[in-house]
């Protein structure tokens, strides 16, 4: 089965700001490298960011959720730097309709991320679920 | 306040038995340049930065590194889950399990518990962001010597990307001390 990867903003790029943004990886290959900004990723000798293997529609739920939600991390962090950046600032909205949406859809059908949003249901599905440390 | 998500920031899946590694691995939990020394560092300098850039950064940045202490420690637990008694002891951490059995505990790679001795607050936003991207470098050098020490893929991957994590902080705390100095905000 194919799994597909959402990313909404590939190849956005940011123009030459005076922030010192050139530009951005979009929200999959800037997850898989850790890092969104073009300007400050750096390699370590000749390692290749790994490849996340996905066998599941949860585990590609979760993918998604985790990519989008580096994204707005990243955007977080240099905003908190550059509050006035508007471009910065659009980009973290756009993305974080995508994430809501992508969030509301995995807690539904796999259970709670967060322990705000747990169904009424016996038995509890905040302790009916795994933690994250236990390999599935 | 906080709110847990029940989720890793980066997925950790490892599959084989690695004693010596999860011995090493320990020191970016509960050593001098690790994620705990990290996190509290930010959050207990966050209340004297001149303003809400530096407090948003050092809140932001110190929740950040839990999520990385929650790594780390998933990479230990999962390296040492099916160890025996006598493999631990073969790699010295037979003292380990004296005190603790096989639960976590923050300590550097020798077995050095953590101490807060590792971290500063000045009070002086400028000293305390120029420790705070000293703090970064050093944590991405051992990431470099962690990653040099093993062949395993499953425990290159996260360490590989937890690495660019240090680079990324770096910088925003050098925008901001660089900022901050040149507004003669402090």
């Amino acid at each position: 089965m194919n799994y597909n990867y959402y990313e909404p903003f590939n190849n956005y790029n940011m123009p030459m700001s005076p922030n010192n943004i050139d530009s951005l990886f979009g929200s999959y290959e800037g997850y898989l490298k850790g890092n969104l900004f073009k300007n400050l990723y750096s390699e370590y000798k000749n390692y290749k960011p790994s490849t996340i293997k996905i066998n599941s529609d949860k585990e590609e739920l979760l993918f998604n959720i985790n990519q989008i939600c580096f994204a707005m991390h990243e955007l977080n962090l240099y905003l908190d730097v550059y509050p006035n950046n508007e471009q910065a600032l659009n980009l973290y909205s756009n993305y974080q309709s995508t994430y809501n949406d992508l969030l509301n859809t995995y807690q539904e059908k796999y259970g709670p991320i967060n322990n705000n949003s747990i169904k009424n249901q016996i038995p509890f599905s905040w302790v009916n679920t795994n933690f994250p440390w236990e390999v599935e | 306040m906080w709110q847990y998500q029940k989720k890793l920031q980066y997925p950790i899946n490892i599959k084989k038995k690695d004693l010596k590694m999860a011995k090493y691995l320990v020191t970016q939990y509960g050593g001098s340049n690790g994620e705990l020394g990290a996190a509290l560092r930010y959050l207990n300098q966050r209340y004297t930065m001149p303003d809400n850039r530096g407090k948003a950064l050092l809140t932001d940045i110190a929740t950040e590194e839990f999520a990385h202490i929650e790594m780390i420690s998933t990479m230990i637990y999962q390296l040492v889950k099916d160890a025996t008694i006598e493999e631990l002891e073969q790699v010295g951490l037979g003292s380990h399990y004296a005190e603790h059995n096989r639960a976590l505990y923050p300590t550097d790679s020798n077995g050095v518990p953590f101490t807060v001795t590792y971290f500063a607050t000045t009070g002086d936003p400028i000293a305390d962001l120029y420790e705070d991207m000293a703090a970064e470098q050093k944590a991405r050098a051992v990431y470099e010597n962690l990653i040099d020490l093993t062949e395993d893929e499953d425990v290159i991957g996260p360490l590989l990307w937890l690495r660019q994590r240090e680079i990324v902080h770096f910088n925003r705390f050098k925008e901001l001390a660089e900022i901050y100095s040149k507004e003669k905000k402090v």
